[in-house]
């Protein structure tokens, strides 16, 4: 490997059109000469322009920046960035329900402008300033008439059997993603859903007949050459696109709550108190000025808003309740606050690194620190309810971020009396004197604020690690 | 390509590309008759 090679980002690899590499800090993307009679098509024929206007392409400038590569290279661009990489197993369903339909509206028209989109990949799609936005601009091809659409496994395998599966069976399903970086096996999901989807003209015939399908195209020879020499004719094309997108569209997640009656349920204090917590976080918030956020047990994201209106940060609202990042992305839908992102967290088992050599798809933990992480009505949940010494929770949140925003919350709030109802109390170190023990060695204690009202305290702390 | 497209997923296009096909044409026509008949209804409905 040269040194050059090693720049490149390890999960650029797969398309021999280019590759991603850093360089001063900057993120750029080599085209190859292989890539440049697709790339000078996507860029004079129009489409290039369509799709930057309309928001579903990444926009990017060329620049002259040397090659890591340069015997292959034929351009170097530089992508606008995209502030935080999230991944398909951390959206919620319809967050993986809107890159569907924008994937199958990109392949609609790259194909007006004698383009087809080569893959589907989910990993391409990355939510940027509120919205999916395709950020793999190596991924059109020039379109010959006849040809089958080569990403049509591929969509079905990263986006419709996930989605259909989190409709059919669970939401929890999402993170199934996870275990298959190339999508959920067609076969196993067939094997999964309930037996009546099998009446749904779409997941019958993209599902259930693929795997069928797959099966019997794996078994012969004969059938390989065929379908080597098979023509799909573009309304036919237009057609499988037509039904995928009212296949996706049909899907809906089960929702048991509303972002509203949980904005209130979840409050534990009286209105006047709500509101003085609100104004303690903004102000802490405002004091750090950060740029990247993490709000770790964000929930439906109320106080993900609080920290987006108090900066000018991108505010990952993370919550392992997938239903909550779904009702957290439906009212960023419909009230838009293009700096929250809501994304669904197992703090106790987060995102791992997946892929070849652990490198292609980073962890949670990997794409930190970040400037300001938040721990609101948080702790209790870690302390008590995982069993994790206070110790290892200061030792972690100093590693996440430069300042810690976080309320702890003590055994006489209700919240802690109704995990505490259902186990021994064996937690002897967990109070305020133990708490800020436990912190004081991974911390400086900038702020310490009572929420009067309430038994709990706000602190604003500052990592002594990073 | 350097993606694999799948022989049963390339097939399987040809078969469902053919019947949607129909579905599709009968959709766009059905659209184009309801806009006919929508537009016969609002030169009622404004000469009326």
């Amino acid at each position: 490997m040269t040194g050059a090679d090693m720049d490149r980002l390890a999960a650029s690899f797969r398309d021999p059109s280019g590759f991603m590499f850093h360089r001063a800090g900057a993120l750029y993307r080599q085209v190859n000469q292989a890539y440049r009679a697709d790339y000078d098509h996507l860029m004079t024929s129009g489409l290039y322009e369509r799709l930057v206007e309309k928001g579903m392409l990444i926009p990017h400038r060329e620049v002259e920046v040397e090659a890591p590569l340069p015997a292959l290279c034929y351009r170097v661009i530089q992508p606008e960035p995209v502030a935080f990489i999230s991944y398909p197993y951390e959206w919620s369903f319809t967050q993986l329900q809107d890159a569907a339909l924008l994937t199958l509206a990109l392949q609609r028209e790259a194909l007006q402008f004698g383009m087809t989109l080569k893959d589907a990949s989910a990993y391409n799609i990355q939510f940027h300033e509120g919205r999916p936005v395709l950020i793999d601009t190596l991924s059109f091809a020039r379109y010959q008439e006849g040809q089958p659409w080569i990403g049509y496994r591929q969509f079905c395998q990263h986006f419709l059997a996930p989605l259909a599966l989190m409709s059919k069976v669970d939401l929890r399903l999402g993170r199934l993603s996870t275990l298959y970086i190339d999508g959920i096996p067609l076969d196993l999901t067939s094997a999964l859903l309930p037996w009546a989807t099998r009446f749904n003209l779409g997941l019958f015939s993209h599902l259930h007949m693929h795997a069928r399908s797959e099966k019997l195209g794996a078994a012969s020879e004969a059938r390989a050459q065929q379908a080597r020499q098979v023509r799909v004719n573009r309304m036919g094309l237009l057609a499988l696109l037509d039904n995928l997108e009212s296949t996706v569209r049909g899907l809906k997640p089960h929702l048991h709550r509303d972002f509203w009656a949980d904005y209130y349920a979840n409050t534990n204090y009286t209105e006047a108190t709500f509101a003085l917590k609100k104004r303690l976080v903004a102000d802490m918030v405002r004091e750090v000025a950060p740029r990247l956020v993490w709000d770790l047990g964000a929930n439906t994201g109320l106080f993900s808003r609080v920290a987006a209106e108090a900066s000018q940060a991108l505010v990952i609202a993370a919550d392992i309740d997938p239903e909550a990042v779904e009702l957290n992305y439906l009212e960023l839908k419909k009230a838009p606050q293009p700096r929250i992102l809501p994304l669904v967290l197992d703090l106790t088992n987060p995102t791992p690194a997946i892929g070849w050599h652990n490198g292609e798809r980073e962890s949670f933990f990997q794409r930190g620190p970040v400037d300001l992480v938040m721990a609101l009505a948080l702790i209790h949940h870690l302390a008590i309810g995982n069993n994790l010494p206070l110790e290892d929770i200061a030792r972690s949140f100093a590693q996440a971020g430069r300042y810690l925003l976080i309320e702890f919350v003590p055994k006489e709030d209700s919240q802690v009396q109704k995990l505490l109802r259902s186990r021994d109390d064996i937690f002897d170190q967990y109070h305020l004197e133990g708490f800020k023990q436990a912190f004081a060695p991974y911390f400086t204690f900038l702020k310490e604020v009572p929420i009067e009202g309430s038994a709990r305290t706000l602190f604003l702390l500052q990592s002594q690690v990073l | 390509m350097y993606l694999d497209p799948g022989t049963g997923s390339v097939i399987l296009q040809v078969v469902l590309g053919a019947l949607f096909s129909i579905g599709l044409v009968t959709k766009l026509f059905w659209n184009k008759i309801a806009a006919v008949f929508k537009k016969n209804q609002k030169a009622e409905e404004k000469t009326a």
